[in-house]
């Protein structure tokens, strides 16, 4: 019995040990967590702090529309919330093959839906970033969504009445609403970027597509899940 | 083992478990993410051409300031079709864009290429763009079967914004189809590749859809595929021209006529909106592509 207890203590001990001894810089917020522990958000924000120290112009390609950052940061804040208050807040749905530098590498706000939003269990998320655009893809339960964030312009159509066409098609949310085959698409302008979330549903009369609902549903849910200046 | 030695090793064992779900390192990083943004300030780099939208040099006039009504016998005098002789060695032959079939709505004038090096989404250079809803075996066309000859003839067909659907902004009707519909050389099932149009990355794969985002920031989507065909899975980078899936029917559980419906998504400036990203006019695009495909400019095989 005593020999038992004091392997397990042993084994507490070294594994114990061993967590610190690998623990990386950053702390690990378990999938579920959703609140911020206020403890692990300032020893963070120093070291962004120390990040941002980083001073040198970053070039952006001439096709690229500025992006309006300021705005973006604002935004993350009232993400964020007051950190000293315990309350749950919204986590954008977890890439399968996100890492920190995927998400610093494109040079516009990355826009992720809220997991809560996206309300099918086995979804696979994955993120395809790139410098100036990039797309997440969730699929599952027979649906798929894209959302496709890009700050590149190209020329617009030959025909003028277009552009003026999209702008008046906007609704109250800055939505422009596009029906596919099977499938429904929100586009707007958010920081000077341009996003579009795509839902497409492999029974095109499934209830996720009957209408433009759903997809209204999960672009009002996007939250900001990376991107930096001119990427990395 | 008495029973307190079995409550203390599973409360160890429990307890070296809690430690190494909430110490043990993820290799990708915490999530949510700690997103913090950094205050350098960009710059714009100098002027270099790459990709950029243009109009294909067969166009030799391009309107400015406001257009008047759209005008089917104005646009073809506007867009001199290129001369294009098929893999099959047939002359093929191209309507303006924008000129629908007659009574299926109202479509867009435009001639430009969204993609100028575009790889045709078609393996092979013969391929017959027209309304797969609005002719011979669609669902609003006339009698006939879907293989009927005028099917797969020419002269091509723009069927971007035809009607047969719910409200398109794009579109000068508010209403309308979203992509160009090409059908393959024949009307044999199973048989036609439909391939990737540019490098990139397989950034979805549904039940009847391939969606790839290519290097330099434009979206392809390609519908109606066979599922059982799809040789490629999502996260897949792919080379121009790779193979993606057979063109077939599948459309859920409903099928369609056997067609390729396919879409180019980019951002441009509308107006007060800014920058909007939506499915583009892709017919010019499409007609620039097969006609380089055809003269075997393009790594195919040509006529």
């Amino acid at each position: 019995m005593r020999s038992i207890m004091t392997i397990g203590a042993v084994l507490a001990c070294a594994c114990s040990a061993l967590a610190h001894a690998t623990t990386p810089p950053a702390p690990l917020f378990s999938p579920s967590t959703t609140a911020i522990d206020p403890g692990f958000r300032s020893t963070l924000l120093s070291e962004a702090a120390m990040r941002t120290g980083e001073s040198d112009m970053l070039e952006v390609s001439p096709q690229q529309m500025p992006i309006d950052w300021d705005a973006a940061r604002a935004d993350l804040a009232a993400q964020a919330g007051d950190p000293m208050e315990p309350v749950a807040r919204p986590v954008p749905v977890r890439p399968v093959n996100a890492t920190r530098e995927q998400l610093d590498a494109v040079s516009l706000p990355i826009l992720l839906p809220d997991r809560d939003a996206v309300d099918f269990d086995g979804a696979t998320a994955r993120l395809f970033g790139r410098q100036g655009f990039y797309t997440a893809s969730i699929e599952g339960d027979d649906v798929v969504i894209e959302v496709f964030g890009t700050r590149q312009r190209v020329s617009a159509p030959s025909d003028p009445r277009i552009a003026d066409q999209l702008a008046d098609a906007r609704d109250g949310e800055g939505f422009i609403i596009t029906p596919g085959e099977g499938s429904w698409d929100v586009a707007f302008n958010r920081y000077g970027a341009a996003y579009s979330v795509t839902v497409e549903c492999g029974d095109p009369g499934a209830a996720r597509c009957a209408n433009a609902d759903y997809a209204r549903e999960v672009a009002r849910g996007l939250l900001i899940a990376g991107g930096q200046p001119g990427g990395n | 083992m008495s029973r307190i030695a079995e409550l203390s090793t599973a409360a160890v064992i429990a307890a070296s478990g809690i430690a190494a779900m909430i110490w043990w390192p993820d290799p990708n990083g915490p999530w949510p993410p700690v997103v913090e943004i950094a205050e350098t300030p960009e710059v714009a780099a100098p002027a270099v051409s790459t990709q950029t939208a243009m109009a294909i040099e067969t166009t030799p006039i391009e309107r400015s300031g406001p257009a008047p009504d759209y005008d089917p016998a104005l646009a073809s005098d506007l867009f001199v079709s290129p001369v294009v002789r098929d893999a099959s060695g047939t002359e093929a032959d191209f309507e303006a864009p924008g000129a629908l079939v007659d009574g299926s709505g109202t479509g867009v004038w435009n001639t430009r290429n969204f993609a100028p090096e575009m790889r045709f989404p078609v393996e092979t250079a013969q391929a017959f763009a027209n309304s797969q809803a609005w002719s011979a075996g669609g669902f609003y066309g006339p009698d006939g079967e879907q293989c009927a000859p005028e099917n797969y003839a020419y002269p091509w067909r723009d069927t971007f914004c035809e009607d047969g659907g719910p409200g398109a902004p794009i579109c000068p009707a508010g209403a309308g189809h979203m992509g160009q519909d090409l059908r393959p050389p024949t009307c044999q099932g199973g048989s036609h590749w439909a391939v990737a149009a540019a490098d990139g990355v397989v950034t979805s794969v549904g039940t009847y859809s391939v969606r790839l985002m290519s290097e330099d920031g434009l979206r392809f989507t390609y519908l109606h595929l066979d599922p059982a065909s799809v040789t490629v899975e999502t996260g897949d980078v792919v080379s121009r021209g790779e193979r993606l899936g057979r063109i077939s029917n599948a459309y859920g559980g409903t099928p369609a006529t056997l067609h390729l419906h396919f879409e180019i998504r980019a951002a441009f400036v509308a107006g007060d909106a800014e920058l909007i990203a939506v499915p583009v006019p892709p017919y010019a695009t499409l007609v620039d592509a097969y006609a380089r495909l055809a003269a075997g400019d393009d790594g195919g095989e040509g006529a």
